[in-house]
């Protein structure tokens, strides 16, 4: 993945680091994105911390050739997969009850999808719906129900972008569990947009 | 119902358009999922979500955390300034 903070283009001139301007504008989103991830005030805020004290640093080797925020964003990725490796075996890693097959209502017996209960049209669409506070909002709540282990997983692939491979090896995983936390993972996450989010009509809802 | 005989089921479907997003699949199995498509719009919404969510993911760093809630306390943003000022993490 990236490593944004040996990035080795020179600065233009003139560049000031502001570094308590980026409190202000990139502090809030930077302490959400790491809460979502790490699920514990401290951890976030330490996280945050160490991102900005990096971003100081390395100021001078931030080019400009991203954002701002993207550069700050990919910084605070590396402190978060540095903390997940660190972390390593000391999470608990059985969600039984996440894998027993809990979306079997969905599917007949013979294992297609119940009609009424198959995935429903979703309104508004992607793009509007992206631009909606609550869709977010939903986001974050359905991210936070999602177990432990598994959001981690989940969200390193799909924020941080790392690929299957990599996560398998961050956090000590093999490739099938991988893909079993993956699909399970997602297809809670549709269900639980589709109930708290998209008005979509053959959807169950809450 | 020659196809219904011939592909997956629906559950099989959605497990395979997870890993679709993970890893290339066979080719013989990327064809057999085209093939259910043409009899369950319900798959192919599925994937079309599953897509969506994705790229809604992507975003969420960045843009995504414009939107949602919870902010630095006070206390937390002071902590921070004093950080980045000195270069050094504050001592309790």
């Amino acid at each position: 993945m990236n490593a944004p903070e040996i990035s080795a283009a020179a600065s233009s001139p003139g560049s000031s680091a502001d570094p308590e301007r980026w409190v202000d504008e990139h502090g809030d989103c930077l302490y959400r994105y790491a809460l979502t991830r790490v699920r514990r005030q401290e951890i976030a805020e330490d996280l945050v911390q160490e991102t900005l004290l990096v971003a100081v640093r390395t100021h001078d080797h931030f080019a400009g050739r991203s954002s701002e925020r993207s550069w700050l964003v990919g910084i605070l990725k590396n402190k978060i997969c540095d903390h997940f490796r660190k972390l390593g075996r000391e999470t608990n890693f059985t969600d039984l009850e996440f894998f027993s097959d809990e979306h079997s209502d969905r599917f007949d017996a013979e294992n297609y999808w119940i009609h009424e209960r198959g995935p429903s049209e979703w309104k508004p669409e992607g793009e509007e719906a992206m631009k909606r506070a609550e869709f977010w909002q939903a986001m974050q709540s359905c991210l936070g129900k999602l177990p432990e282990r598994v959001a981690q997983v989940f969200m390193m692939r799909e924020m941080d972008e790392l690929s299957g491979k990599e996560v398998c090896e961050t956090l000590n995983i093999t490739e099938a569990n991988l893909w079993v936390m993956l699909h399970r993972a997602r297809m809670a996450l549709r269900q639980c947009l589709e109930i708290n989010f998209f008005d979509g009509e053959g959807g169950t809802k809450l | 119902m020659f196809i219904a005989e011939h592909t997956p089921k629906c559950h099989d479907i959605t497990r395979l358009i997870s890993e679709s997003l993970d890893r290339p699949l066979p080719l013989r199995t990327r064809i057999a999922m085209r093939f259910h498509y043409l009899i369950c719009a319900w798959c192919e919404r599925y994937r079309d979500q599953l897509g969506f969510l994705r790229k809604a993911l992507h975003s969420c760093p960045e843009q995504g955390t414009e939107k949602m809630r919870g902010s630095l306390s006070p206390e937390a943003r002071e902590k921070l300034k004093v950080a980045v000022k000195t270069g050094k993490r504050p001592r309790p």
